[in-house]
């Protein structure tokens, strides 16, 4: 089971439409667009908090309770508590973007911590001198949970082999590309200065980014599979399996060296086709 | 032996949604001609491709089509063959209802048919009966999230290895394999679990479950009744305390208050 804003506790909990602490009482949160970071394989998700329950508040300052949020993902069964700073009203945090899929839930909530001991007393001044002893992890407040969706990934683009990552220690231009035969992806490292153009490309126009960021690198990986020997199959990473079975699928096995270029035009869909094609309709219109 | 499996497109899963209504008896009979069959049949209800691509897999599956009866009987065996052919697959690929739909109506086919044989509860020409086939083929053939740990034909045997991996580490009593065993052995205290998904993302949890299920004396805890006492115990006590800030020993004590009694 999760927190739930509808249920009923044995003490006090803030909740929407609840009248635990009266009339003018208030609990809510706000998320963030939640942003996605491919290359980092991770989901950037933003929570703020407003209470107005001194109490409440007073509890967050000392650490005794904190903001929180249970994240959930029912298609991959993921789970994870989401904990702001002590004193925070806000929680910005990354979560693996691999263990999400579909569709994820997140319950925001603040919960008696455990930072400071195993269950505190909570007095509360709404409450007079009544006290309860409050164990960590229990919530003080709940919300109404927010739920955002997730494109799943297809299995089936090619693109999806590679990952673009910053490295400080590259100058200019260059990209460098590791072809680990061992390793889930092949990297594409590029300065960070080259890493937000490329990126700015992949937003702007997909054949562009394809033929700017993938068209090399693909070239590289086809080249490592030709000079691969066959000692190293036992120790194929996935990039190397899904790539060979694309190039099984269209049938472009044996490879060979001089037309590697063809090999990966074919394999990401005639990128440069499609902008020889998008320019001359522009140059056509009156 | 190395080999590949053909993926659908979206359109290519459309159809066979569409064939899964309309035709559900064309899924019943898992030999190899009924999956060529299968194909001509969604080539004709859908112009756009109906693959989108291929999917390698590290050994061969195809002792799996020669399970001999119904049930769950090869489970244990299955779930390692197909994680081994399978590999590591993120969560978002085995969340993916493409895949397993793949696998279930093609090279799987026979193993489907077999282990999902459906067994008409009425004549065959009533209504009903063709409401129910659909529903069967759509549980077991097809659709995957939540609903396809249980049901769906190679989702299942996957799920079954993917949860062991997570409560194995955990377990003080059952190693991955063990756990295996456990899970595919236990098929009552597995759907029972499967009923609580909010626990399930919690593995030092399940783990310390299936660890209590596990303790000499403690058999009674497999009956379905029983399973599911203690589950719900400890699904209430989750809505109003942190699984996640609970450390072993609070975990394992949380597992204790909630079992019910021995005799009732």
């Amino acid at each position: 089971m999760r927190y739930s804003h509808k249920r009923n506790y044995p003490y006090p909990v803030l909740r929407p439409y609840s009248q635990d602490y009266g009339d003018t009482a208030l609990f809510s949160t706000e998320m963030g667009t939640p942003v996605v970071d491919v290359d980092a394989d991770e989901l950037v998700v933003s929570l703020n908090y407003k209470v107005n329950v001194n109490s409440l508040n007073e509890l967050l300052d000392t650490g005794s309770a904190v903001c929180a949020a249970m994240l959930y993902c029912p298609s991959t069964l993921f789970r994870t508590l989401l904990r702001a700073e002590v004193g925070q009203l806000g929680i910005n945090t990354k979560v693996p973007l691999s263990d999400l899929c579909n569709q994820v839930e997140i319950h925001p909530t603040i919960i008696a911590n455990d930072e400071f001991s195993h269950s505190f007393h909570g007095k509360l001044d709404e409450y007079g001198d009544r006290v309860w002893e409050i164990e960590r992890g229990k919530p003080l407040a709940a919300d109404q949970s927010w739920h955002f969706s997730l494109e799943p990934k297809k299995l089936e683009s090619t693109e999806s082999i590679f990952r673009l990552r910053r490295d400080e220690n590259i100058e200019g231009d260059e990209v460098r590309v590791d072809t680990d035969p061992g390793a889930r992806y092949v990297v594409i490292y590029a300065n960070p200065r080259t890493y937000e153009r490329l990126q700015a490309l992949r937003n702007q126009s997909v054949d562009l980014a394809i033929v700017s960021v993938y068209l090399g690198p693909l070239m590289e990986a086809l080249r490592m599979l030709i000079h691969m020997d066959d000692e190293y199959e036992d120790e194929e990473g996935p990039w190397v399996a899904s790539l060979r079975a694309k190039l099984s699928e269209f049938g472009l096995l044996p490879l060979d060296e001089s037309n590697l270029f063809q090999v990966a035009q074919e394999l990401l869909g005639y990128p440069y086709g499609r902008l020889i094609t998008i320019s001359s309709s522009r140059e056509d219109a009156p | 032996m190395k080999s590949n499996f053909r993926v659908l497109s979206d359109s290519g899963y459309s159809a066979l949604m569409t064939l899964a209504d309309e035709r559900p008896q064309l899924f019943m009979n898992g030999a190899s001609e009924n999956s060529d069959a299968l194909e001509t049949e969604m080539l004709k209800i859908e112009s756009e491709p109906i693959w989108s691509g291929v999917k390698p897999l590290s050994r061969s599956i195809d002792e799996l089509n020669e399970i001999g009866e119904s049930g769950p009987g090869a489970d244990y065996q299955h779930s390692k063959v197909l994680r081994e052919a399978l590999g590591d697959l993120e969560p978002q690929e085995y969340s993916d209802e493409l895949l397993w739909a793949s696998l279930n109506c093609f090279p799987l086919a026979k193993y489907t048919a077999v282990r999902w044989r459906y067994t008409p509860r009425r004549s065959s020409k009533s209504a009903r009966n063709v409401s129910e086939m659909r529903s069967f083929v759509q549980s077991h053939w097809l659709r995957c999230p939540s609903d396809g740990r249980r049901a769906n034909a190679s989702a299942r045997l996957y799920w079954l290895g993917e949860l062991s991996r997570r409560f194995a580490p955990e377990s003080s009593r059952l190693d991955e394999d063990e756990m295996l065993q456990f899970l595919s052995g236990n098929v009552n205290v597995y759907h029972q679990i499967l009923s609580r998904p909010y626990l399930l993302g919690v593995p030092a949890l399940m783990a310390k479950i299936i660890d209590a299920i596990c303790e000499p004396g403690n058999e009674y805890l497999k009956q379905t009744k029983n399973i599911s006492d203690l589950l719900m115990a400890i699904n209430i006590r989750a809505g109003a305390q942190s699984l996640d800030m609970m450390d072993e020993d609070e975990l394992k004590q949380l597992v204790r208050e909630s079992l019910p009694p021995k005799e009732r």
